[in-house]
């Protein structure tokens, strides 16, 4: 199983970022777990690190539907970030959805390793090719 | 500019010959035949462009020459003027589409009373309001399917998770705190749903006018808000009805709107300071004004005009389903009123309410 140093969860329903914490520190996934409430903090940080040249994460969890800034938004302006920045980290959509068009949608980006229908489950993890 | 006008036959031609006769210049009459473009008659279902190639403010006048066979139904005649086409170097077009009514009476039945054999404008805008109307439906029922794709199922999600968690937890207090989870995200959940109801009953029952007490309605509605009590929340302390007034609306709709305002500014109370929400109540000569302030958290400006919106949230942080001030929109409407709000960040928000106290107002 993969492992991270640095994960960072961008996920606005508080009863999920405890699951999914949860869930991370049971496979084992990461040794830090970052969570941001809303897209536009996690932007910021990933900015704010990248001018500094502070450590990335290697790692984005992130949800589509969110108040303000949804995943989508979060992914167009992602890619904005020079790509010595997005290459070094891979993102992985966490969703309710159930909509095939997300999926599909999500996958289209560069930076998207795969899509994951909630909850998040040791399996789920597990089935997931990380060095894409 | 598009400029709708309908023409009704009282019998059903099987085809129809245009005349078209220009605003500006009443004398100028344009035989559609006689384009190249158009070269037979219309018959039923068929679509043709007119172009007009004059100066004119509007077409007042259709004429159309009817051969008929089948005398059992009508049949509506459409025309749409449509903004210059490079094509036909003109400088207007009119589409006129031939119909039969009995295929529109179901859904329009208002227009088997219109004036048949005279342009009735009256009846196009109603087709178009209605067929607005429709097209809002539509969106809406697009976007509530995308959305309880993702509203509905979250809650669930999270209490699949829970349980997934629970299963491999040996721990008491850990355990404890899984099912508090699964019940919160279970009210959330029953909480989406009863909006969805209620959106819906408005949407369906008939609008029933009677004498309204506010200050009943608010006794009604404290009782069914008991669940937000605590020490700090009493509402009986919080709630400050200004003038008690009697008003001529609905009840079932009064109280839905007050609910979820007055349920609102609970909910988003400033943390610092003990909520306070004034109800106070005005008449003017058509309309009855009720307003509810309150002393919360206030809304961003770059919200204010979207916060009407289908399954808008600004946030997380509540039990919201997105449809609060939805259905106070989509309500207050249905009595032929409107709804305002001011707020100012940090310091707390009123919404005032304008309700039409004369029951011709009324409609929907």
């Amino acid at each position: 199983m993969a492992h991270f140093r640095h994960i960072v969860l961008v996920e606005d329903n508080p009863i999920d970022v405890f699951i999914n914490t949860k869930v991370i520190e049971q496979a084992n996934l990461g040794d830090v777990i970052q969570s941001f409430p809303s897209a536009r903090p996690a932007l910021d940080y990933l900015k704010d690190s990248e001018q500094n040249n502070l450590a990335l994460p290697e790692l984005i969890i992130l949800d589509i539907r969110m108040p303000d800034m949804d995943g989508f938004e979060f992914l167009d302006e992602f890619g904005l970030f020079p790509e010595s920045t997005t290459e070094k980290i891979k993102i992985l959509m966490l969703s309710s959805s159930i909509d095939p068009e997300d999926e599909a949608k999500a996958k289209a980006y560069t930076s998207v390793i795969d899509f994951i229908c909630k909850p998040l489950t040791r399996d789920k993890l597990l089935s997931i090719n990380f060095n894409r | 500019m598009k400029k709708p006008i309908v023409h009704l036959f009282a019998r059903q031609p099987d085809s129809v010959e245009i005349n078209a006769i220009c605003g500006a210049l009443p004398d100028f009459k344009v035989q559609a035949h006689s384009y190249q473009h158009v070269k037979q008659s219309l018959h039923q279902g068929e679509s043709i462009l007119l172009p007009i190639q004059n100066n004119f403010e509007e077409i007042i006048r259709i004429s159309a020459e009817l051969r008929t066979r089948n005398p059992d139904s009508q049949l509506i005649l459409i025309g749409e003027l449509i903004p210059p086409l490079v094509s036909f170097h003109c400088k207007a077009a009119m589409v006129l589409r031939f119909e039969e009514l009995y295929l529109l009476k179901e859904v329009y039945p208002e227009l088997m009373h219109a004036n048949v054999n005279t342009a009735n404008f009256t009846a196009m805008h109603e087709l178009q309001s209605k067929n607005k109307e429709l097209e809002k439906i539509n969106f809406e029922l697009d976007r509530f399917v995308y959305s309880a794709s993702h509203d509905l199922r979250s809650p669930l999600t999270s209490v699949l998770g829970l349980l997934y968690l629970l299963r491999n937890e040996t721990n008491t207090t850990e355990t404890i705190r899984y099912v508090d989870l699964m019940e919160e995200s279970i009210l959330k959940l029953d909480n989406i749903i009863r909006d969805i109801v209620a959106y819906s009953r408005n949407n369906r029952t008939q609008v029933n006018i009677e004498k309204v007490e506010i200050k009943d309605v608010i006794k009604d509605i404290s009782a069914g808000l008991r669940y937000l009590e605590s020490d700090e929340i009493i509402l009986k302390e919080i709630i400050h009805i200004e003038e008690p007034a009697l008003i001529q609306t609905d009840r079932t709709r009064i109280q839905i709107i007050l609910n979820n305002l007055i349920s609102n500014s609970i909910k988003y109370r400033h943390p610092d300071r003990k909520p306070k929400i004034s109800i106070s109540c005005r008449k003017t000569e058509n309309n009855a004004i009720v307003s509810v302030k309150d002393n919360g958290l206030g809304i961003k400006e770059e919200h204010l005009d979207k916060i009407f919106d289908m399954f808008y949230r600004t946030s997380d942080k509540s039990s919201g389903s997105g449809l609060g001030l939805y259905i106070v929109k989509e309500t207050i409407k249905k009595l032929g009123g409107t709804v305002d709000v001011l707020s100012e960040i940090n310091s707390g928000t009123t919404f005032t309410l304008t309700i039409p106290t004369t029951e011709d107002a009324l409609n929907y």
